[in-house]
């Protein structure tokens, strides 16, 4: 550990930056909560249970715990973006790769201290933010509480959310975001270009969402069909907790004829946040199987070419050309009045030509020949 | 100590090294010469472990480089370009080189310095190449290793820099006993400093020996003949290239011998006169010659 020292040292002068981001991220939205959560407290003080009331139109005290962390999921996603371009800044320079290369240090060294740096940089900032939450709850729960041992509302109960919803939805955020930041850094040992790598990196995570939904458009799916069912998993599943916390609690609450504690865990998102917990964390762990298989394989002198993995290069020629082609019918699906098939397989096939062109093109960046990319 | 055996490197489908056998002794300065592009870069950066040969093996002390934590700590790199972190100051790469390698005296550092007097408190970025090149060598002397690795170290230096650099290399070289392997294109100064040499041509070994047998090999020769030049002289063996001013001829020959300079005399020669040729000449000639052959 002490050996690692220096490349701690180095990994954390980026590191320190992001993690103050982070920071200031994680301050700005404690003290929103705690601004809108003290605002509520003052309206039902002055205005009484009409204020907290969802039929007039009130807030629920746990929807701002909710919405919050939507901000906090999109917010730390782009923190840890821009950790891992900042990270990978030295190892991605030529002469100062080659250096770190000839350094008493292994490739996989390298790589798990640049992993252990960002995931505890955020960590630590997520404790922070972890503890002002619960912290929050807390103070928020004590004082609803004690008016519901007096006030048996429906509306003062329904204020109060279990703290293992608060606790679940932290985790899920948590996992969330790391398992992003491993899937990009996965994508910098796969693309020798920083900002590329992040690029196909979000390109590859959305496609399976874009591809499940193309293909629904194309079998004109509906509601019954199994790949009607598949798609609507995907977009829940892989579409951040934002969809599922703001969308179903935020209308199905407000829906909802009778509000009670068992309504709104029905529509609560906890059922499907388990499932998500699980698929982030799934996520995480491929990309971090894969991270550790493959910094062992990067070669510094194949940093010239843009995708220096020959299986990889054959990937992502095939998986642009499979998203052209489909992108180019869902055009046409979009913007024409009556659907002819034809035309549509026929953009089909046109758009993956045109995409597989492109994407030849694109895989053979910074090689002498472009027949050597092959399919 | 330091064995490079059958080693091959492609780059996109191009042979940059091919089957190269290098055997280096401990305590010597064994330099690696050839034209730009003839793979020395690539060879010295196998040898630091910064590249991964196709096939053959690189050893130090039985040792392959390679991911080789343990062979790294005792290697030194001074790379012919700037290799640290912008925006380091010296004293923060001094850090850097203390946590990295154990062996690493700060004292030594310290008193480098009194010869070629950086700031330390100046950023990396801001050294012009000949201090950057001062301090990487200043840093990989501080670690103490028994093999240091130096590609083109004085390139870019003027000359008072250069003398400043190898006048140093020898001065640590002659108190620590350390093995040095050197890639330069000043001959001259090589020819100063090596004990052996290896010259690369097209990625391939074309001469292997310490420079003294070197230039005792490879020479000029004044002929002059009584009658007519024979006229496969140009096939003879070994022969790199023929001139002549008027009836005197130069002959210049990686194969020099006694035997030589007979074979001349019975050809028709009346006039045999070895001229000895410096390293910058010798590896001239030859490369024209291999050009030639190309």
């Amino acid at each position: 550990m002490k050996r690692l020292k220096a490349l701690i040292k180095m990994e954390l002068r980026p590191a320190l930056l992001i993690g103050a981001y982070f920071l200031l991220v994680d301050l700005w939205i404690l003290l929103s909560i705690q601004g809108r959560i003290q605002n509520a407290w003052r309206g039902f003080l002055t205005n009484g249970i009409k204020s907290i009331s969802l039929y007039d139109g009130g807030i629920r005290v746990a929807d701002i715990f909710v919405e919050n962390m939507i901000y906090i999921m999109l917010l730390s996603i782009i923190g840890m973006i821009a950790l891992v371009y900042s990270s990978f800044k030295n190892d991605k320079s030529i002469e100062i790769g080659r250096f770190l290369k000839s350094l008493p240090y292994t490739m996989r060294e390298r790589c798990l201290t640049k992993m252990g740096v960002g995931i505890g940089t955020f960590t630590v900032t997520y404790i922070f933010y972890a503890v002002g939450m619960l912290a929050l709850h807390m103070s928020y729960l004590n004082k609803f509480s004690e008016v519901y041992e007096v006030t048996v509302f429906s509306e003062v109960y329904h204020q109060i959310f279990d703290r293992g919803e608060l606790i679940q939805g932290l985790i899920l955020v948590y996992i969330g975001c790391i398992a992003i930041y491993l899937f990009c850094m996965m994508f910098q040992y796969l693309v020798s270009n920083r900002l590329g790598g992040i690029i196909v990196a979000a390109l590859v995570y959305i496609s399976p969402l874009f591809i499940i939904n193309s293909i629904c458009g194309y079998m004109n799916a509906r509601y019954e069909n199994i790949i009607y069912k598949l798609a609507e998993w995907v977009n829940e599943l892989m579409i951040i907790p934002a969809y599922l916390s703001w969308g179903e609690v935020g209308i199905n609450v407000n829906t909802a004829t009778t509000i009670s504690r068992d309504t709104i865990e029905q529509y609560a998102y906890i059922n499907l946040m388990g499932y998500k917990i699980i698929f982030y964390g799934i996520i995480a762990l491929l990309s971090l199987m894969f991270i550790l298989k493959l910094c062992v394989v990067e070669r510094i002198e194949k940093s010239d070419y843009f995708i220096p993995s020959k299986c990889f290069r054959r990937i992502f020629v095939c998986g642009v050309t499979v998203c052209g082609g489909l992108l180019l019918g869902d055009i046409y699906f979009i913007y024409s009045n009556e659907t002819n098939m034809w035309i549509a397989y026929g953009l089909l096939i046109l758009g993956g030509l045109i995409s597989f062109l492109i994407a030849k093109k694109i895989a053979s960046i910074g090689m002498k020949k472009e027949k050597e990319v092959r399919i | 100590m330091i064995k490079i055996e059958h080693v091959s490197k492609s780059f996109d489908g191009h042979k940059v090294l091919d089957d190269v056998s290098i055997y280096v002794k401990p305590g010597t300065i064994y330099g690696i010469i050839g034209e730009n592009g003839v793979g020395k870069s690539t060879l010295i950066q196998c040898l630091a472990g910064v590249y991964e040969q196709d096939t053959g093996r690189i050893e130090i002390d039985g040792k392959s480089i390679y991911e080789n934590n343990e062979v790294k700590l005792s290697v030194g790199y001074v790379a012919d370009r700037n290799q640290f972190f912008k925006g380091y100051r010296i004293e923060q790469m001094i850090d850097f080189f203390k946590l990295t390698y154990p062996s690493f005296s700060e004292e030594r550092f310290k008193k480098y310095n009194e010869t070629f007097k950086l700031n330390l408190k100046s950023k990396v970025k801001n050294l012009s190449k000949g201090m950057q090149m001062r301090l990487s060598l200043m840093l990989n002397m501080a670690i103490m290793p028994k093999v240091l690795i130096l590609d083109e170290p004085t390139s870019g230096l003027d000359a008072l820099a250069k003398k400043q650099v190898l006048d140093f290399l020898i001065e640590q070289v002659d108190e620590t006993g350390m093995t040095v392997v050197i890639s330069s294109h000043h001959l001259s100064e090589l020819e100063r400093i090596c004990d052996e040499i290896t010259m690369l041509s097209r990625g391939k070994v074309v001469y292997q020996s310490s420079v003294e047998t070197l230039k005792n090999k490879v020479r000029k020769l004044q002929v002059v003949f009584n009658n007519e030049v024979p006229v496969d002289l140009k096939k003879w063996e070994g022969i790199l290239s023929i001139d002549h001013i008027g009836s005197v001829y130069y002959i210049v020959t990686n194969e020099y011998s006694e035997a030589l300079e007979e074979k001349l005399k019975e050809a028709g020669a009346f006039l045999v006169e070895a001229i000895g040729l410096n390293l910058e000449e010798v590896f001239v000639y030859t490369a024209i010659a291999e050009q030639v052959q190309a």
